[in-house]
């Protein structure tokens, strides 16, 4: 038996060891320091794996026989990643002020789930990447039933069966495409695929299939959608902000990979993927429309923009890639800013009627402004950075040719609106009813600002970072 | 053939019981019954390393737990009228169309790869064999399949080890206190001044 030594370069990992020894911390330490202590921890070793992640950028390193790579694209996407568990991270510093406390395990699950999270985006085989999936999903069905609710015992139940039941689909898909190809790693998927032996087709067809399933679960694509509004109304308001942002990116990192790198010389999925994303786009903004409690309506929201995100899935890789990627990070800063008002001001992890919103604008001016920011910028108003993430997408899809879908994305985005802007309206043009608390400490605020601040800046200045992003297209 | 034909058809056989059986017991035991035969099924395909790790494992540690769940639970909770009884007859309609597309599609399945080869690249089956290829070409699935582990074992004891919500708390905050390492915090509790 001759031993090969396998290919391990720590260097290439270090966001991800970095955020997995934080985890390992943040898992003993509870026992002998405070809560608080935990959460500055969990901070400053996020921080640590942002840097790392940019000190990595453009060296191209990868590990284990290429199974896992720190390229453009996984660093990327670990970026926006780890800036969605920071700010968790930070609005669950508000938590413990009205009462609801997040136990110190909070810290050490979420830390867990960002490392799938990582995973996954950095995966270029299916096992590492589905290991990377369960990993995440593991954490997330833990934290939605973190509160000793019925509500969220109700979301964490239902979220773990049908993402158990998701997650077999997945694997069952995964099975079918090694079987019609004898591989596992993403580029020699694509390469056995195209290969004049390859016979499998129709097999491989209906893992790809299989996978477009499981994958369509998590990023919460109709009709696949079902758990969303009663998982993310249920969980606590924390756990679904980083639900909403940082577990899609993943997702959609894992989504983009498999059918962009190994899958894309298969056909059969693309016509159901497009059934997908038209019925994702009209029903999640049309129920959004109807919704009257705010954390619900940002949930159905939620499923709305996994249609806009789906169009790059479509798009050649090229160009689907970074324009997901930028509307991802955007999407984080806007989505997760608008979760983190809705956690200060809500009494509890029900969220809060829109109409109890009425006269914030005068009674609380800054989080009046920058949930303002946040709704236009998800409603894609130019020029913040929704508008153009929203156009990168749907440019992309146009030039793959699927113009009858991004007209659809056009009009249910302007559909959106309605319900986008009526919250503002209130805000700013009715007098007050309700006295909202407000729970938002320093940290929260600046925050806030900062969070405004990116949209903005993504919006006025693409260039300076989507130029970056160029780099992602191989 | 004969044998994989008698060990599908009984595998298929426990797959139903599993699902159509009223009482737990029994589809537990159904699902042993396949996983039992799937087992036969790897010591065919010599892979006896995998089939004997899949009796321990599965059919043994796996179904021990599940059948001690099923008999701690009361029974008579699992059956109780189906409150979605539209659901039955359009699932049943949709897994065997599902089945037979499966179906369908397995029979035009070519082998991507030489089976010589790969049947000599086995060694057996040996436990050898399996432990160079996971420690070299799948070192990196081994070693993430133990965050999987560690998040599930914390996951489980966090969430029964959960503090109560708010209002709650209030009753039991004075109980916790004394057991719980950090509840420092809890102790001078903010949902005081809130409530």
């Amino acid at each position: 038996m001759n031993f090969v030594a396998p290919d391990v370069n720590y260097y290439s990992m270090l966001p991800f060891i970095t955020v997995l020894l934080t985890a390992v911390f943040a898992t003993i330490l509870p026992f002998y320091v405070s809560r608080k202590a935990i959460a500055g921890l969990s901070a400053v070793g996020l921080l640590v794996a942002l840097a790392a992640s940019i000190g990595l950028w453009n060296t191209n390193l990868s590990s284990f026989y290429g199974a896992y790579r720190s390229d453009n694209f996984a660093l990327g996407f670990g970026i926006v990643l780890i800036v969605g568990a920071l700010i968790a991270v930070i609005s669950s510093v508000d938590v413990a002020k009205r009462g609801g406390t997040m136990q110190a395990e909070f810290f050490a699950i979420l830390l867990y789930a960002v490392s799938g999270t990582m995973l996954l985006a950095s995966a270029h085989d299916l096992i590492v990447l589905l290991i990377g999936f369960e990993v995440m999903s593991l954490g997330v069905y833990v934290l939605s039933s973190f509160q000793e609710t019925a509500k969220s015992e109700e979301a964490g139940m239902k979220y773990f069966l049908l993402g158990g039941f998701a997650s077999a689909i997945l694997i069952f898909g995964i099975a079918l495409v090694f079987g019609a190809t004898g591989k596992f790693g993403l580029e020699a998927i694509n390469t056995a695929v195209l290969s004049p032996e390859f016979k499998n087709s129709s097999i491989a067809a209906v893992g790809a299939l299989f996978i477009l399933i499981g994958f369509g679960f998590k990023v919460a694509m109709a009709p696949f959608h079902q758990w969303t509004p009663d998982v993310y109304t249920g969980a606590p308001t924390v756990v679904t902000q980083f639900m909403s942002v940082a577990v899609k990116a993943a997702a959609f990192a894992g989504f983009l990979h498999i059918f962009g790198l190994a899958l894309q010389n298969v056909s059969g999925w693309q016509t159901p993927l497009q059934f997908l994303i038209a019925l994702t786009l009209m029903i999640g903004n049309l129920a959004a429309l109807r919704q009257s409690n705010l954390k619900r309506m940002l949930a159905y929201s939620s499923v709305a923009h996994a249609g806009y995100v789906g169009l790059a899935v479509l798009a050649s890789p090229s160009q689907g890639f970074s324009s997901a990627l930028y509307y991802l990070g955007i999407y984080t800063l806007m989505n997760a800013g608008a979760f983190a008002v809705l956690n200060v001001l809500s009494k509890d992890d029900d969220g809060l009627e829109i109409e109890s919103l009425a006269g914030l604008g005068s009674s609380k001016p800054l989080l009046a402004a920058t949930l303002t920011f946040f709704l236009l910028s998800l409603a894609g108003i130019p020029p913040l950075g929704g508008f153009i993430g929203k156009y990168l997408i749907f440019s992309a899809a146009a030039s793959s040719g699927y113009y009858g879908l991004v007209i659809l994305a056009a009009l249910t985005s302007a559909v959106s609106l309605a319900y986008y802007l009526r919250p503002i309206g209130l805000m700013y043009f009715r007098p007050r009813v309700t006295v909202l608390p407000d729970f938002s400490g320093r940290s929260t605020r600046v925050l806030l600002v900062v969070c405004a601040a990116g949209v903005l800046i993504l919006g006025l200045v693409p260039n300076a970072v989507y130029g970056l992003l160029e780099l992602v297209k191989k | 053939m004969v044998v994989f034909v008698i060990l599908a058809v009984l595998a298929i056989a426990g797959a139903i019981g599993t699902i159509s059986f009223k009482s737990g017991i029994y589809s537990a035991l159904s699902l042993v019954g396949t996983l039992l035969t799937l087992a036969m099924m790897y010591v065919t395909l010599h892979a006896q390393f995998l089939a004997s790790v899949q009796v321990m494992v599965y059919a043994g540690a796996i179904m021990v737990l599940f059948l001690f769940v099923i008999m701690l639970l009361n029974e008579s909770q699992m059956s109780g009228a189906d409150p979605l009884p539209w659901v039955q007859p359009v699932a049943i309609a949709g897994g065997i169309v599902l089945a037979a597309a499966l179906a369908f599609t397995a029979f035009q399945f070519k082998a991507p790869k030489n089976l010589e080869t790969a049947t000599a690249a086995l060694q057996g089956g040996t436990p050898g064999a399996i432990g160079e290829t996971l420690f070299t070409k799948f070192l990196l699935p081994f070693e993430a399949v133990s965050i999987l582990l560690l998040i599930a074992a914390i996951g489980a004891v966090s969430l029964v080890h959960r503090q109560p919500a708010h209002n709650e708390a209030l009753e039991t905050t004075s109980e916790h206190a004394t057991d719980n390492a950090y509840s420092d915090e809890t102790s001078s509790n903010p949902a005081k001044v809130v409530a």
